[in-house]
């Protein structure tokens, strides 16, 4: 008894430690008070955007040469090349060069688990590597945990950007669509091509998805044909629905038979959430009684006439 | 006695296992929390279309509006509900701060005890997230039926008048209800501050809010998230008193009883579990609620318990 | 080389610092802020040429964030917002309310030095 007393007391007691040292590192990140790895990955952020402003020239050489200053760079790497397109990159690929940061990188992926390798992963989709470097992460896509997989899949497509279109195909899982915003950050960053139709004409569901996203982010007004053969024929119904919203978002005109009818297949849920977003996209009462039956266009009606003034009462208005 | 003992030293090694299981899936959901907070600003539109409105209800000050109009997500609006006879001070500010005006009402067919009086939006285009709804309060349930009516989204939020958004907490809920591979119902947040999410149309099938609204939703159609949604500003002195009071309630009788009938070092084991489950709380305050207050979190530990007997009513605080 | 004075507001530091680098190298001087109290308090005491915020709620929220980060009429900043958002709403709403340009994340250096040596000479000049 005294055995299993004693046992229990050292193991609360060291819960107890380990949870006081977490809190006491989540306060200080919840205080924003750097730690020294953040402290030394401003430090090269700050050397990185010299390099990128002056074209790698004059901004002398990166090292990194402990693990530590390895991750930092990394992380720093990722930052910029997030939020920067149109750069020369030339000073950052001999900086990974040198410093070997996409085998570093590779080897921490390899020994970590779960969100870790997640990030490591989306590290080094930001880090200018070898082609090579595709061939190795490709293992990645098949993991169980989503995070992993659409972040190495991240990782395939910007290693090798004139392969991303095959690597996405012969990923097994439906994107969803955080996943697809996260390759549109990609394609806004300029690593891979904007050749939307290709996709949209694809039998492979996520490529079309991401045709659509596409289409949809950057406003292409010209992909009216391509979603509507998506509407006409498509098998999937996630798709359909997805390719009337893209239509929508684009404020087309939704009055065709053919979407209609797809549209007419819809559950009454999806049909009321449709309405709702039509009214919201400053679609008429009109164009809507074109699409939904009678009673879901007077909800419509509704809606778009909760958005006018109320002339009657305007002595309460301000 | 010695079966006492053993039972004693078994609820204690359950109690300390249930918090290490909870303090690692803190740990989890927050360390993936903080990899995609990044990446969660750069997709603040179009996630699956997903829409989230708001409703509030007591909600009445400018500065509490401002906190909860303060997302980046494009599809969400934030609805007040206020009743203009109750509170004419309240009311005159926010319509004169926004530049309100009264817009075209119908009585909604959906939701009956909705009852609106009048709707206002805002003249400016970049307050249009903002509705104001005109109603007699009876209720809080019927002030967020009365926001559910008036609704643009999908999703409805319902926040009390204590409840303030955390960071990305709007796109956190977006992702995790666009990520579902099944309809999502409801998303209940299981932190310290628990919250829901529910679909309009459920909410509707329902008959609006009530106390047992999430027990009317089959729990495979709700997605539950360990990541706070809210946070919530109470009576500090208040929790206080109330959460070492039960702390003393609890711990006074139990190593009394333990001192006067066992061996000192069935005492130590539930004195260091006790500081294991402090520390736990100590954990998860500082690791998801933005005041840190560890003794709202042991209050929250207490409900649970108090869930596991009798299932919890849906309360916005 | 010009020496305009900017205030960058972004709640991720970071971010801010980074865009920081970016304009400071210009040779002016930059004043980085996490929060909006933060951002008008800089402005009051610096008397910025330009503003830079990158985020999007400080102008929906009701709060007068552009009012008091232009509390003086005779000197009044030029507020550029940068974010991630593009739909056409957000950039009308913004615009609506005084902002002089909206940029979208990523961003290109370049472009970005190229405005803001504009911005900051045509203050200088003024």
């Amino acid at each position: 008894m005294n055995t299993a007393a004693l046992i229990l007391t050292a193991i609360a007691a060291t819960f107890a430690i380990a949870c006081l040292a977490a809190a006491a590192v989540a306060k200080r990140r919840k205080d924003n008070i750097p730690s020294s790895r953040e402290r030394l990955r401003e430090t090269y952020l700050h050397r990185i955007i010299r390099a990128l402003d002056s074209g790698g020239r004059g901004a002398g050489k990166i090292e990194a040469d402990t693990p530590r200053r390895r991750m930092a760079l990394a992380e720093a790497m990722h930052l910029a090349m997030r939020h920067t397109y149109g750069s020369d990159t030339s000073a950052l690929q001999e900086a990974v060069d040198r410093n070997s940061l996409d085998r570093f990188l590779l080897r921490r992926i390899r020994l970590s688990r779960g969100s870790r390798r997640a990030y490591l992963l989306t590290l080094i989709s930001s880090v200018p590597s070898h082609r090579d470097m595709a061939s190795l992460l490709v293992r990645y896509t098949r993991s169980r945990n989503r995070d992993v997989r659409v972040s190495a899949l991240m990782a395939v497509m910007a290693a090798n950007p004139s392969m991303a279109v095959r690597a996405l195909a012969a990923y097994p899982y439906p994107l969803a669509p955080f996943d697809t915003a996260r390759i549109i950050g990609l394609l806004r960053r300029g690593l891979l091509p904007i050749a939307f139709e290709p996709l949209l004409t694809n039998a492979n569901r996520n490529l079309r998805m991401l045709g659509m996203a596409i289409v949809r982010n950057f406003g292409i007004d010209s992909a009216d044909k391509s979603l509507g053969n998506i509407i006409a024929s498509d098998p999937d119904p996630q798709t359909v629905r997805e390719a009337v919203y893209t239509l929508a978002s684009l404020g087309r005109p939704l009055g065709r038979a053919k979407i209609r009818e797809r549209v007419a297949d819809f559950t009454p849920r999806e049909r009321k959430e449709l309405c709702r977003f039509l009214t919201l996209a400053g679609y008429s009462t009109r164009a809507i009684r074109a699409l939904l039956s009678e009673e879901e266009s007077r909800y419509a009606e509704e809606l778009i006439n909760s958005h006018k003034r109320d002339l009657v009462c305007k002595q309460h208005s301000t | 006695m010695q079966t006492a003992q053993y039972v004693i030293l078994s609820i204690l090694a359950v109690a300390l296992a249930a918090a290490a299981v909870r303090v690692v899936r803190i740990s989890r959901a927050m360390r993936r929390r903080r990899f995609l907070a990044p990446e969660t600003a750069g997709c603040c539109e179009s996630l699956g279309f997903v829409g989230i409105s708001a409703v509030c209800s007591g909600v009445n000050s400018i500065e509490h509006i401002e906190n909860l109009l303060g997302s980046e997500y494009d599809r969400y609006e934030l609805i007040v509900v206020l009743d203009a006879e109750r509170r004419p001070d309240d009311f005159r500010n926010i319509m004169t701060h926004y530049g309100m005006i009264r817009v075209n009402t119908a009585e909604s067919d959906e939701l009956p005890s909705a009852r609106i009086r009048a709707l206002y939006r805002s003249r400016r285009r970049n307050y249009r997230r903002l509705v104001l709804v005109d109603r007699a309060y009876a209720t809080p349930y019927e002030d967020l039926d009365a926001g559910a009516a008036a609704a643009s989204y999908d999703y409805i939020l319902p926040v009390g008048p204590s409840d303030y958004l955390v960071p990305d907490a709007v796109e956190t809920a977006a992702i995790a209800i666009s990520d579902s591979p099944r309809h999502v119902e409801a998303l209940r947040s299981a932190a310290d501050a628990p919250c829901a999410i529910f679909h309009r149309e459920t909410v509707i099938a329902l008959d609006g809010f009530s106390p047992r609204i999430m027990r009317r939703i089959p729990s495979r159609s709700v997605t539950r998230i360990r990541t706070p949604l809210v946070f919530r500003i109470g009576n500090l002195r208040r929790t206080r008193i109330k959460a070492w009071s039960a702390i003393f309630l609890l711990l006074a009788p139990l190593f009394t009883i333990e001192a006067l009938l066992f061996d000192e070092t069935i005492v130590a084991a539930t004195a260091a579990t006790a500081a294991a489950l402090f520390a736990a709380a100590r954990y998860t305050a500082a690791a998801t609620s933005p005041d840190g207050c560890s003794l709202k979190t042991i209050l929250c530990y207490f409900s649970r318990m108090k869930e596991f007997f009798r299932p919890q009513k849906f309360t916005i605080s | 080389m010009n020496s305009g004075k900017i205030v960058i507001y972004s709640r991720r530091g970071i971010v801010g610092r980074m865009i920081a680098d970016m304009v400071g190298e210009r040779g002016a001087r930059v004043v980085c802020c996490t929060s909006t109290r933060q951002t008008v308090a800089a402005c009051m005491h610096e008397r910025p040429d330009l503003v830079i915020v990158l985020a999007v709620a400080p102008f929906m929220d009701g709060s007068d964030f552009i009012r008091r980060i232009r509390f003086d009429r005779r000197r009044r900043p030029v507020v550029y917002v940068v974010s991630w958002q593009h739909s056409e709403q957000t950039v009308l709403s913004l615009l609506d309310c005084g902002v002089d340009q909206y940029l979208t994340f990523p961003l290109c250096m370049s472009r970005l030095q190229r405005k803001i040596t504009a911005e900051t000479n045509k203050s200088d000049e003024a």
